[in-house]
């Protein structure tokens, strides 16, 4: 199991994560992750150019975030609050086998109002996710010690909202295996 | 009601948990910040009776009924700060008696120590 945090942790407690993709953030301890915020398609572009490594994009526009998820190189679409997915965006990440975050510090920052609407659109997110069967990972999104969560927590608060638990397992078992099972190649097909 | 026959009676779960603070929290303190959490999340109307049965150095348990556990184990998740000390809590387990949850969860972590790996 993989957890996305936003700062450089020293896995001081146990919990639950075989291992940690930072982003935004020099890491020697965790696995690095590529952090792209785009303003549009063409800024994207030209980002995505000098990326390399697991790259993850964080975008507020609806056709940003469509056009990554498009992109070879994009591997994730990263959780913030004002964040927008839409049916078709959702669509192409299952074609495109790109996984869409959800982190539980995006709940936890967001304030009364917000948090309402913000959980609403959760709820359909996760309900459109679970229709198309689209890749998703439920992670701590934490930005310093005091946002991290227990794996099993975080996957209590996402199952109240709608998440595919077992689904959620498989994904997050399965980037696993991509970074450490050297055996795996893609599923179905191993090195024996 | 006052006294009810065992069979009519709700089922009770016993929640342990231990939170991680920038300083040492208070029973009273944890309690309105549980209370505040379940009324922020769920609101009157679906709101959670608990009880903190025990507490001290920042380990404690919960207890609740059973259909309510969901709602304790998120109210708890989401609590980022108590009193202004920032808070990480950690669910420890659930049990059925609080004997169990005791045994379990809690005089494990008496004994804990990185060096004999718990």
């Amino acid at each position: 199991m993989i957890d996305f945090i936003r700062f450089d942790y020293d896995r001081s407690l146990n919990l639950g994560f075989q291992a940690y993709i930072v982003f935004g953030e020099n890491s020697e301890r965790n696995i690095k992750g590529y952090l792209i915020q785009a303003k549009d398609a063409r800024d994207l572009r030209e980002k995505l150019r000098k990326a390399d490594g697991f790259v993850g994009v964080m975008s507020e526009r609806v056709e940003v975030n469509r056009y990554a998820v498009m992109r070879k190189k994009v591997e994730a679409i990263l959780d913030f609050p004002e964040r927008k997915l839409d049916y078709s965006t959702l669509k192409l990440a299952k074609e495109k086998d790109v996984l869409i975050e959800f982190s539980l510090s995006t709940i936890l920052n967001s304030g009364r109002n917000k948090r309402v609407r913000l959980l609403e659109r959760l709820r359909k997110t996760l309900q459109v996710v679970k229709k198309l069967d689209t890749p998703f990972i439920l992670t701590s999104g934490a930005r310093e010690f005091y946002e991290l969560r227990k794996r099993n927590q975080i996957y209590e608060v996402f199952s109240y909202l709608g998440a595919d638990l077992a689904r959620a397992s498989y994904w997050a078992e399965r980037l696993y295996r991509k970074f450490f099972d050297e055996k795996y190649i893609m599923d179905g097909v191993e090195r024996i | 009601m006052i006294s009810l026959p065992p069979s009519l009676r709700e089922k009770k779960r016993h929640v342990a948990f231990e939170l991680i603070s920038e300083g040492k929290i208070e029973k009273e303190e944890l309690s309105f910040s549980i209370w505040e959490s379940i009324l922020k999340l769920f609101g009157e109307f679906e709101g959670v009776d608990f009880k903190i049965t025990e507490f001290y150095d920042n380990r404690g348990i919960i207890t609740c009924n059973l259909k309510d556990l969901d709602k304790i184990k998120i109210a708890l998740t989401m609590i980022e700060s108590i009193e202004g000390k920032k808070v990480l809590p950690i669910i420890l387990g659930v049990a059925g008696t609080i004997k169990s949850c005791k045994k379990k969860y809690m005089e494990v972590l008496k004994d804990a120590d990185s060096a004999n790996g718990v």
